[in-house]
C-alpha cells in the first residue's frame, strides 16, 4: 500500500516542463528582437542626426534673372568654438557680414551683371572657408547651398549652376528645392 | 510554491513581454516621417526618367531614346531632330548627348494616372525597384507654377513609396538631356532628397 502511494507521488507531469521550456524560448526570442530593433533604430537616428542637425543650408532663392541669398542664422562661434586667433577673426568677419545680410532680409543679386558674379563668388567662398575650417578641426558642421527654384527661373538656375562648376565651388554640396514664386516682403 | 503556480506566473510574464514586442514591432514599421533634406548626393541607384510638363507627366523610355537616336545618327544628318516616340523628339548634342523635347503634352497622363498601377504610366512606376532605381524628373518650366505644383506632388508621392527622387528644371533654352558619361557633371543624375533607405 505504502509502496503504491510513493510511486504515485513520484510521477512527473510533462506539461509544466514544456510550458517552462516555451517560456524560456519566448524570452530569448524577445530579447533577440529587442537587440536587432535597437540596432536598426540607432542607425536611423544617427543618419537623421547627421542629415538634419549638422548640415546647414545657405539658401539661395532663384528668380527670373536674379537671386536672393539668405545665409544661415549665425551660430558659427557655437558650432566651431575652438579656433586659432586668425581663424576666429576670419570667422567673425563672415558672421558680421551674414548678420548684415540677414538684417536687410537677404542679398539680392542680378546675375546678368558681370560684376555681381564676382560678388557671388566671394559669398560662396565664405561657405568653402567655413566648411574647410570645420573639417580641419573635426567639427561636425557643414554648410550646403540650397537652391530654391521658382517658376520662370530655370535659365537663371542653369546660369548659376554653370558658375558653380568652377573648381573652388565644385565640392560644395547642393540642394534643390521647389519655390512657389513668392518673394519675401 | 507549487510548480503549477510558478508555471502560471512565468506564462503571464511572457504573455506581457510578447504584447510589448508586438507594440514595439508595430512602431518600428511606421514610415520615417522626418522631412528629407533635398541635398543632391551620389548613390549607386539608376535613374528612371520622367518628364513633367504643366499638369502632365510622362515616363521616358530610355531604350527607345537611344535606339532611335542611334538609327537617326546612322541614317542621316546626326544634328537633325528625330522622332523618338509619340511623346518626344530628340536631337544629338555635343558629348554624345541627346536633347529631348516634349510633344503633344496635352495627351500625356496626369498625376492620378501615375498613382494608378492599372495605367501604362502607373505600371512603369510599379516596376521601379527602390533598392536599385530612383525617379528622376525633368520639370519643364513654362513660367507658371503648374509644373512645379505637379513636381511637388510627385516628389512627395515617390518618397512615400520609398523611392528616392531627383529633379532638374528644364526650359526651351535649356532642354532635358540624356547622356551616360559618368565623369561629366552634367551627366550625373543624382537623387536630390534623402528618402528612407536610399542614401548612397
Amino acid at each position: 500500500m505504502i509502496d503504491s502511494r510513493a510511486r504515485h507521488e513520484l510521477k512527473l507531469e510533462l506539461f509544466p516542463f514544456i510550458s517552462l521550456f516555451l517560456c524560456v524560448i519566448g524570452v530569448l526570442a524577445f530579447l533577440q528582437n529587442l537587440m536587432v530593433m535597437g540596432e536598426i533604430g540607432s542607425t536611423e537616428e544617427a543618419e537623421a542626426e547627421q542629415a538634419q542637425i549638422f548640415q546647414t543650408p545657405y539658401r539661395v532663392d532663384v528668380y527670373p534673372g536674379n537671386i536672393l541669398l539668405s545665409p544661415p542664422a549665425s551660430d558659427l562661434s557655437e558650432r566651431l568654438p575652438d579656433l586659432a586667433l586668425d581663424e576666429r577673426a576670419g570667422l567673425d568677419a563672415i558672421e558680421r557680414g551674414r548678420n548684415t545680410i540677414l538684417t536687410i532680409g537677404g542679398f539680392n543679386l542680378d546675375l546678368t551683371v558681370e560684376d555681381n558674379q564676382g560678388v557671388l563668388g566671394v559669398l560662396f567662398n565664405e561657405i568653402v572657408t567655413v566648411n574647410r575650417l570645420a573639417e580641419s578641426r573635426g567639427y561636425p558642421y557643414e554648410e550646403y547651398v540650397l537652391l530654391v527654384v521658382h517658376p520662370g527661373s530655370t535659365d537663371t538656375y542653369h546660369m548659376l549652376r554653370a558658375m558653380m562648376e568652377q573648381a573652388e565651388f565644385r565640392y560644395l554640396r547642393v540642394g534643390l528645392d521647389i519655390g512657389d514664386g513668392t518673394r519675401p516682403q | 510554491m507549487s510548480l503549477d503556480s510558478l508555471t502560471d506566473l512565468v506564462s503571464n510574464a511572457v504573455g506581457v513581454l510578447i504584447l510589448l514586442l508586438l507594440v514595439t514591432a508595430i512602431q518600428a514599421q511606421k514610415p520615417f516621417n522626418e522631412p528629407p533634406l533635398p541635398i543632391e548626393h551620389q548613390s549607386g541607384l539608376v535613374p528612371a526618367f520622367f518628364y513633367v510638363h504643366g499638369d502632365h507627366i510622362q515616363s521616358i523610355d530610355i531604350n527607345a531614346v537611344f535606339t532611335n537616336g542611334l538609327l537617326a545618327a546612322t541614317e542621316g544628318d546626326s544634328a537633325a531632330e528625330f522622332q523618338i516616340n509619340a511623346d518626344f523628339t530628340g536631337r544629338s548634342d555635343e558629348l554624345l548627348t541627346l536633347a529631348l523635347r516634349p510633344i503633344d503634352t496635352d495627351n500625356w497622363p496626369t498625376f492620378n494616372e501615375l498613382q494608378n498601377v492599372d495605367t501604362p504610366l502607373g505600371s512603369v512606376v510599379r516596376d521601379i525597384d527602390a533598392a536599385t532605381t530612383f525617379a528622376f524628373l525633368f520639370v519643364h518650366d513654362t513660367g507658371s507654377a503648374e509644373s512645379f505644383r505637379l513636381l511637388s506632388q510627385a516628389r512627395r508621392w515617390f518618397l512615400d513609396q520609398g523611392i528616392a527622387v531627383g529633379w532638374l528644371p528644364v526650359s526651351d533654352n535649356n532642354p532635358a538631356w540624356l547622356c551616360s558619361w559618368s565623369d561629366v557633371a552634367a551627366c550625373q543624375y543624382s537623387p536630390g532628397a534623402y528618402g528612407r533607405g536610399t542614401r548612397g
